[in-house]
Formats: C-alpha cells, structure tokens, sequence
C-alpha cells in the first residue's frame, strides 16, 4: 500500500501550518495549539463538493487515484480518534461502532464489520457492554470506541487529537497497550494531533512538526 | 446650535442601531435560507432512504412525534371538537339557519383551528426537545464526531426532524379534525337536540375540495416552519451547554411568532384573492 495523506499549506487566522504529509505506516506528530488542531480537524472533515474543488487543501493519495477531504472515499480510508468525541450519546456502543457502515451504502462492508466485530470488541474491552447506550461515557470509553471504529475501517492513515490527555494512569497503561497492538495490526499511518510533545500514547514519530500561534514560526526536527 | 448637534447625534445613533438590527436580521434570514435548502437537498435526493443509520433515526423521530403525540391530540381534539361542535350548533339553531354548521365548521375549525393547535402541540411536546436535543450533541462535538465518519449532518440530524415534523403535523392535522367532528358531534347530538347524521350531512355541505387544500397546506407549512426555526436554534447553541435554554426557549418563541405570523400572511391573501 502506498496511500499517503497530503496537506496544502494553511492559513489559521495568523497562524501558518506547513503543508506536508503522512505516509502508511509512518507516524507523524504536529504540535499546535487547541484553536488550530480544532480548526485543521474541521478543514479536513467537512463536507466538500465539486465546486469547492479549487479549494481543497488536504487529500489522500492512493494507488488508484486521489481522495479528497470531506468525500465519502476519504472518511473510508481516513479514521479519526477525536479525545472525547467518539461517541454518539444516543445510540448503543454497538451502533456506533458500526456507524460509518450504516451510513455509508456499503452493504459488503457492513457485512465484514458486523462479523469482525466481536473481534474487535473482544479487543477493546467492551463485549459485555455493546448493547448499551452510550449516554455519558469517559474520555477512556471515547478513545476505545474510535478505536475500534478504525480497526473496523481500517484506514490507511489515522488522525488522533489528543486521546491520551485526560485519562486516569491505569486506563492511560491500559489504553496504550490496546492502541499500540491495534496499530501494529492496521499498519496505518498515523497523524497526532497535540499541543504539548509530552502527550504521553509513547509512541515513536518519525517526525514532529512544531506550529507556533501567531509568529509564524515553524520547527521541524526529525524522529522524537 | 449645541442641541441641533446632540438630536443628530441621537438620529444617528438610531439610524446605527436600526441599521444593525436589519442586517442582524438579514443575515439571520439568509442562514436560516441556507440551512433550509441544504437540508432539502439532502433530503429530497432519497438516497437516505437506503442508508439504515439515517432511516433508523428518521423512525424514531416518527415515533417520537407522531405515535407518541398522537394521544395528546387526540384529548385535545376531543376536548376542542366538544365545544366547538356545541357553541356552533348552539348558534346555528339560535339564529334557525343550521346551514351555518357545515360553513363554521369548516371555516373556523378545519382550516384555522386544526393546523394551529396541533402546531402548538407539537411545538410544546417535541419543540424543546428538538433544540434541546441537537444543543447537547453540538455541545459534546458529536457533529465534528459525524463529520469526521464522513456522515452529513444535514442528512443524518436535520432531515429526519424536518421531515417528522411535516409528515406527522400533516397526518396529526387530519387526526385532529376527524376526531374533533366526528366525537365532538357524536358527543353533543347525545345530550343536545340534533341529530347525528344530519350534523354530519351539515358538515359536508359546508366543506369543499378547496378547503382541504388548505388543511393539506397548512397542516404541513406550518409545523415545517417551526421545525425550520427550531432546527436553526439546535444548531447554534455552539459549546456552551448553559445556553440550551435560552436556544429551546427562543426557538419556540420564535416558532409560534413564525406560524401566527404566516397564519395572518394566509388571511391577507385569501382575503384578498
């Protein structure tokens, strides 16, 4: 596989995000504040169309083609883990887990994702409690039920804001062996979203692009 | 010389404020046009229809509104239909013309009275909920959740609630007013000196194939206006979660201007034409 997700250069406000990329297997972490990680996550996901098509600032470069952002082919090939946005508080865990299946017209894919998750759940942790409904949940069940919504997906690459900030340390432990066995499985890239380098998923980047707010100022430096 | 200058300094500041106001309103009308279009886009596209995530949430809305509501209407109507059945054909019989039955009836309470209260009842039972509903999920950033699986919001939380709201208006409207006439008359030709089928016979003299156009359009106009305005107010509650309140409480506010006004809007122009 050669996917690799592609960024244009980007104007936040003041603040400037190098354009780069994230290629399969790589991981990639980009330090910047909250306001700019939120604003880069909403430049990638929102919905974009063909007249927009000048505009489009990030895409996912596949063997057969381009992918770009906001399209159903990208979402499908690009999973996401936003800390404490994994759920939707009024469907089961089950529900949510195969969401993206259910809306996407894929009956073949929902097919897979509903055999493979038993696996998937067994992985995570969360058997016992599929058919509940979401409701309130911990920044811990947030990041397991994203995470299992990639290794249903498997993308190419994955985009993590932040999942690691806020759990309590035994989860953090937990949760950290959990996601660094399901990536070893997907082979995904990985972009990290943070706004500190000490964001403690103790993974190992191949690059860390540091975006400073408003000075325009941008570090790059290789490995951690 | 000094106080021409401070009444222009006061024009001026008025003119600002009026000023303000418009284009506050102006740019509020073209969001809310804006949302609307998108939303039917989406909608009338059908391609919903095979994605079980979006049919799964549209049933629901359906039951919560309809099925659920439909008691609710039901005693309403009951209790409406009773009364306006006895003081019409109390004054009927007063002024000996019982052909004012079938003409009051279908004047006041077909085409006014029905889409009105089941509007309001509507607004009442599922309007917080609505805006209450979408203000949370905006507040927890399940909308950048949806986005990032790729799913659109206007198809996935918007359509199925305005089309809910339509659809269950419509046929609530119809249960409303078959309820209203047929117990509403049945009830009062026990206990009142007229007879029941000759009030229904009233009932259908005095109602036309245009009348129930009229039902037809109102009883679905409004409760999509209001959910319109109700789904505009879900959608810009932003993150803070103290402000739900205020949303529901506006949208609803708003909503019942919004029909009350539209209602006046229809009385003009039928009067007119």
């Amino acid at each position: 596989m050669s996917d690799v997700l592609h960024w244009d250069e980007l104007h936040l406000g003041h603040t400037l995000i190098p354009a780069s990329h994230v290629a399969h297997g790589e991981f990639v972490r980009l330090v910047m504040n909250y306001p700019c990680q939120y604003a880069f996550m909403q430049h990638m996901f929102s919905p974009c169309d063909e007249s927009c098509a000048d505009n489009w600032k990030m895409w996912l470069q596949t063997d057969s083609g381009l992918q770009m952002s906001g399209s159903r082919e990208f979402s499908m090939s690009v999973g996401s883990m936003i800390r404490h946005r994994g759920l939707i508080a009024n469907l089961s865990l089950r529900e949510n887990l195969l969401l993206p299946f259910l809306y996407h017209e894929n009956h073949t894919r929902l097919e897979q994702a509903a055999d493979e998750l038993v696996d998937v759940a067994n992985l995570i942790g969360l058997t016992a409690a599929l058919d509940e409904k979401a409701g309130e949940r911990t920044t811990f069940t947030h990041a397991l039920i994203s995470l299992g919504r990639c290794l249903l997906i498997k993308p190419a690459i994955i985009v993590a804001q932040e999942v690691h900030i806020g759990m309590p340390p035994e989860h953090l432990e937990q949760f950290k062996d959990i996601s660094m066995s399901a990536l070893q499985r997907l082979g995904s890239g990985l972009l990290y979203l943070t706004a500190s380098p000490e964001e403690g998923s103790g993974l190992d980047y191949a690059r860390t692009l540091t975006v400073k707010a408003e000075h325009k100022d941008i570090q790059s430096r290789k490995g951690e | 010389m000094e106080s021409q200058r401070n009444m222009m300094m006061q024009l001026h500041k008025r003119a600002d404020r009026v000023g303000t106001i418009s284009l506050h309103m102006f740019s509020e009308l073209r969001r809310i046009f804006q949302m609307t279009l998108s939303i039917l886009v989406v909608g009338l596209r059908m391609s919903w229809l095979s994605k079980p995530a979006v049919t799964n949430v549209a049933f629901r809305q359906i039951y919560f509104t309809g099925v659920q509501g439909l008691p609710w209407v039901i005693l309403v109507a009951l209790g409406v239909g009773v009364l306006a059945v006895y003081n019409i054909v109390d004054f009927a019989k007063s002024i000996q013309d019982m052909s004012l039955i079938g003409r009051l009836i279908s004047n006041l309470l077909v085409q006014e009275v029905a889409p009105l209260i089941v509007t309001i009842l509507l607004l009442s039972r599922s309007g917080v909920a609505v805006v209450t509903e979408l203000g949370t999920m905006h507040v927890r950033g399940e909308d950048l959740a949806l986005r990032s699986m790729g799913i659109s919001v206007q198809e996935y939380l918007l359509w199925p609630r305005l089309m809910a709201f339509t659809l269950c208006g419509l046929i609530l409207t119809f249960v409303f007013v078959f309820v209203s006439i047929w117990l509403g008359g049945l009830l009062v030709s026990l206990s009142y000196e007229i007879n029941f089928i000759d009030f229904l016979i009233e009932v259908r003299k005095g109602t036309s194939f245009n009348e129930l156009l009229i039902l037809i359009f109102k009883g679905s106009l409004y409760p999509m206006l209001s959910a319109i305005m109700l789904l505009n107010r879900g959608c810009h509650v932003g993150r803070e979660p103290n402000l739900i309140p205020v949303h529901a409480t506006q949208g609803v506010l708003g909503a019942l201007m919004l029909i009350l006004m539209s209602d006046a809007f229809i009385a003009i122009i039928q009067a007119l034409a």
